[in-house]
C-alpha cells in the first residue's frame, strides 16, 4: 500500500495511470471472459454483456488505485499487458 | 476500522475535488432525473385535452391503417400504434430519430362515423425536455452523433464513482459511531455532515448503479469500439440481419393487426401491450417493436419490455429484450437498464426512485456546503471587516445559483406551460428559452448579490413559481379562459409543486429570520446591518 500523501503533479500521474491501466485491464479481462465462457464471441446478447462488464471493472480499479504502492502498480501494469498481449495473440492478430 | 492517515488524506482530497468539479452537474442530473420518474404523468398533465384524438379498439385500428394507407401521403418509414388511452392518438408518425424539440407529428384516429380524422400537431414536449435536462444537464451541442451534454455527464459520472468510493473510505474509520447518527447540536456543520453521510451510505448501491450506467450510456461507443479492436477483430460484433428483406411495401402488406396481437399474447400473456412501433419500413431489416408493460417484472425500457416481430409476417424474430428470455447474458444487462430507470416494482418503486433522486441532489448540495464551511475564514472577534477568500465566495454563489436556478427554471416551465398554450405562437422552444434566461439571470444576480441574498431571492421566487402550478390548475376548474384542470394522477404534479412551494417558503423565512455569524457566507447584509457582528459565536450554516 502506498505510504505517501499524494501532492501536486503526482495527482495527475496517479489519475492518468489509474484511468489508462484500469481501462486496459478491463478490456483484457472482458476479452478473456468473452473467449472462455460458453458460446465464445457469438450472439448479439453476449456482446452487450461484455460491453456492460467493462465499466464496473474499470471504475473499481481506478477508484482503489490511489492505494497502490510502486510494486502493486508494477503488478497491475504487467497483468494488463499480459492479458491484452495474450488476447491479441489468441485471436490471431499476431 | 483503522485506515492509515495518508490514505485518509489522499481520499479526502480525492473526495473533495471530484465532488466540487462534478457536484453541480450531478445535482441537475439527479433533480431532473427524479422528475422523469413521472415523465408520463408530466406529459399527460402538460398536454391540452383538445390535442388528443379518440382511442380505438383493435378492429377499429385495422380500419384506421387501411384509411391511412389510402391517403395521398401515407407514412413512409414507420408509425406507431398506441393502446394507452392517455396517448395523443391511436396512430402517430413523423417522429425523427433522436431528440427533436418541436416534433411535427401526424396524429390519426377515426371519428364517430368511422371516417379518418387526421391532424398535424406540435404537442407540448415539456416532459421530454425535462428528460433531456436530466441527460445533458442543459449543455447544448453535439459531439459526433452524441449530445455533448451526455458526454460531459459521462465524465462527471466517472468522477462521481471516485467520489463514492473515496467517501466510503473516509466514512469507514468511524462507521460504528456515525451510522445513522444525526447530531443536531451547536455545531451545525456536524449536522450537515451526518445528513450527507446518512444519505450517501443508505443510498450507496443506488448511486453505484447510477454512476456505472451513466458511464456506459455516455461511452458505449468507445467501449464497443475497443472491444471490436482488441477482442472481435474482423468478426462483426452484431448480426443486423433480422431476416426481413422486403422493402417499400405498401401498408396493406403488413401482417393483420389481430394476428400480431395474438402472437404477442401467446408469447407474453401476463404483459399489457402499450405500443407497436413499425420501424424502417422503407428499408431492408424492417421491424415491429412491441412495448409490453408489467408492474412486477424487471423490464429493459423506462416503462416496458420489448419484443421484436416481422412486420409483414407477424412472426416473433427476437425476444431477448424480454425479462424471461432464454438468454442468460441479457439478464444482467436488462437489470442494469431497469436499475437506472427504476422500471421494476411499479409505482411504489417510482416514488422510491423519486426520493432517491432528490436525495442524490441533496448529497451534492450538502457536499458543496461542507466544503464551503470547511474553507471559510473565521474573522477575528470585534473585527468590522468580513471578507471571505474569492474561491469560497465564487463557489458559494455557484452552489446557490446553478442548482436553485435549475429548480426554478423547471418550476417556471411547469407553472407557465398551461398559460403559454393560450398563446398561438407558443412552441417548445419557449421552455428552452425560459431555462437559459433563468439560469443566466441567476448567474448575473450571483455576480451582483452576496450568496445569502441570492439564496433568499431564489427561494422566494421558487416558492412563487411552485405555488403558481396548483393555482393555475385550480383556476382552470372555476374559469373558462382556455386553461385546463389536471386529471387523475395529474393532480399529483400540482400536489408535489405545492409541497415544494411550502418548503421553499419556510426555508426562505428561516433564512431571513436567522441571526447569522458575521463571517457566515449565508448572512443577508441588507437585513441585519450590525447585530450579526456581535454574534460571532452564532451557529453557521
Amino acid at each position: 500500500m502506498s505510504t505517501q500523501v499524494i501532492r501536486g503533479w503526482r495527482w495527475c500521474w496517479h489519475t492518468l495511470l489509474g484511468l489508462v491501466v484500469g481501462f486496459l485491464l478491463a478490456i483484457g479481462f472482458v476479452g478473456w471472459l468473452g473467449f472462455l465462457t460458453p458460446g465464445g464471441l457469438d450472439g448479439n446478447d453476449k456482446v452487450q454483456f461484455l460491453m456492460w462488464s467493462i465499466a464496473p471493472v474499470w471504475l473499481l480499479f481506478w477508484s482503489v488505485s490511489y492505494l497502490f504502492s510502486a510494486r502493486q502498480w508494477l503488478f497491475a501494469v504487467a497483468l494488463a499487458s499480459v492479458l491484452n498481449i495474450t488476447l491479441l495473440a489468441y485471436r490471431g492478430v499476431w | 476500522m483503522r485506515v492509515p492517515t495518508h490514505v485518509i488524506k489522499n481520499y479526502q482530497a480525492l473526495h473533495t475535488w471530484t465532488g466540487i468539479i462534478a457536484g453541480l452537474l450531478l445535482f441537475i442530473g439527479f433533480f431532473a432525473g427524479a422528475l422523469t420518474m413521472f415523465e408520463r404523468t408530466l406529459d399527460d398533465w402538460s398536454q391540452p385535452p383538445v390535442t388528443r384524438l379518440a382511442a380505438l379498439n383493435v378492429a377499429q385500428m385495422e380500419q384506421l391503417i387501411e384509411h391511412v394507407a389510402a391517403t395521398e401521403q401515407p407514412p413512409e418509414s414507420g408509425f406507431s400504434l398506441n393502446f394507452d388511452d392517455q396517448a395523443l392518438a391511436p396512430m402517430v408518425w413523423g417522429r425523427e430519430r433522436g431528440f427533436n424539440v418541436n416534433p411535427n407529428l401526424w396524429l390519426a384516429s377515426l371519428d364517430g362515423d368511422g371516417q379518418l380524422e387526421l391532424q398535424q400537431q406540435q404537442p407540448s414536449n415539456l416532459a421530454t425536455l425535462i428528460d433531456q435536462l436530466h441527460q445533458t444537464a442543459g449543455i447544448p451541442g453535439t459531439l459526433g452523433h452524441e449530445s455533448l451534454g451526455v458526454i460531459i455527464m459521462g465524465v462527471a459520472s466517472l468522477l462521481y464513482f471516485l467520489a463514492l468510493v473515496s467517501g466510503l473510505i473516509l466514512w469507514l474509520p468511524a462507521w460504528r459511531k456515525d451510522l445513522f447518527a444525526m447530531r443536531n447540536g451547536r455545531n451545525k456543520k456536524r449536522f450537515w455532515l451526518d445528513g450527507h453521510n446518512a444519505v450517501g451510505i443508505i443510498s450507496l448501491p443506488f448511486h453505484l448503479v447510477i454512476s456505472i450506467t451513466v458511464v456506459v450510456f455516455a461511452f458505449h461507443d468507445v467501449f464497443y469500439g475497443s472491444l471490436q479492436e482488441a477482442v472481435y477483430g474482423d468478426k462483426p460484433m452484431f448480426d443486423f440481419n433480422n431476416g426481413v428483406t422486403q422493402q417499400q411495401q405498401p401498408l396493406q402488406q403488413l401482417a393483420p393487426l389481430s394476428n400480431v396481437i395474438a402472437q404477442i399474447e401467446q408469447r407474453a400473456p401476463d404483459y399489457q401491450l402499450s405500443q407497436l412501433e413499425y420501424l424502417r419500413l422503407n428499408r431492408p431489416g424492417a421491424s415491429l417493436r412491441a412495448s409490453l408493460e408489467h408492474n412486477s417484472a424487471v423490464v429493459r425500457g423506462p416503462h416496458a419490455a420489448y419484443l421484436l416481430l416481422n412486420p409483414y409476417s407477424g412472426e416473433i424474430i427476437d425476444d431477448t429484450y424480454m425479462p424471461d428470455s432464454d438468454s442468460g447474458w441479457m439478464v444482467p444487462v436488462t437489470s442494469f437498464f431497469a436499475l437506472h430507470f427504476g422500471s421494476f416494482g411499479g409505482t411504489p418503486m417510482r416514488w422510491a426512485y423519486f426520493l432517491l433522486g432528490l436525495g442524490g441532489a441533496f448529497l451534492f448540495f450538502s457536499g458543496n456546503l461542507l466544503w464551503l464551511e470547511a474553507r471559510r475564514k473565521k474573522i477575528r472577534r470585534h473585527s468590522s471587516e468580513v471578507s471571505q477568500p474569492l474561491s469560497v465566495r465564487v463557489m458559494a454563489k455557484l452552489t446557490v445559483a446553478i442548482p436553485l436556478a435549475t429548480v426554478l427554471a423547471v418550476a417556471l416551465g411547469l407553472a407557465l406551460s398551461k398559460w403559454l398554450a393560450l398563446w398561438p405562437q407558443h412552441s417548445n422552444w419557449d421552455f428552452i428559452g425560459l431555462f437559459y434566461i433563468t439560469v443566466s439571470l441567476s448567474l448575473f444576480a450571483a455576480w451582483r448579490l452576496t450568496a445569502g441574498e441570492l439564496l433568499l431571492t431564489l427561494l422566494r421566487l421558487l416558492s412563487l413559481a411552485c405555488a403558481l402550478v396548483p393555482i393555475t390548475s385550480l383556476l382552470a376548474c372555476v374559469t373558462d379562459i382556455g386553461l385546463w384542470p389536471s386529471s387523475g394522477t395529474g393532480w399529483g404534479v400540482d400536489a408535489v409543486a405545492a409541497v415544494f412551494a411550502v418548503l421553499s417558503f419556510v426555508a426562505a423565512k428561516r433564512l431571513a429570520q436567522r441571526q447569522w455569524a458575521a463571517d457566515s457566507l449565508w448572512r443577508v447584509p441588507a437585513m441585519e446591518p450590525s447585530q450579526a457582528l456581535a454574534r460571532t459565536d452564532a451557529k453557521s450554516v
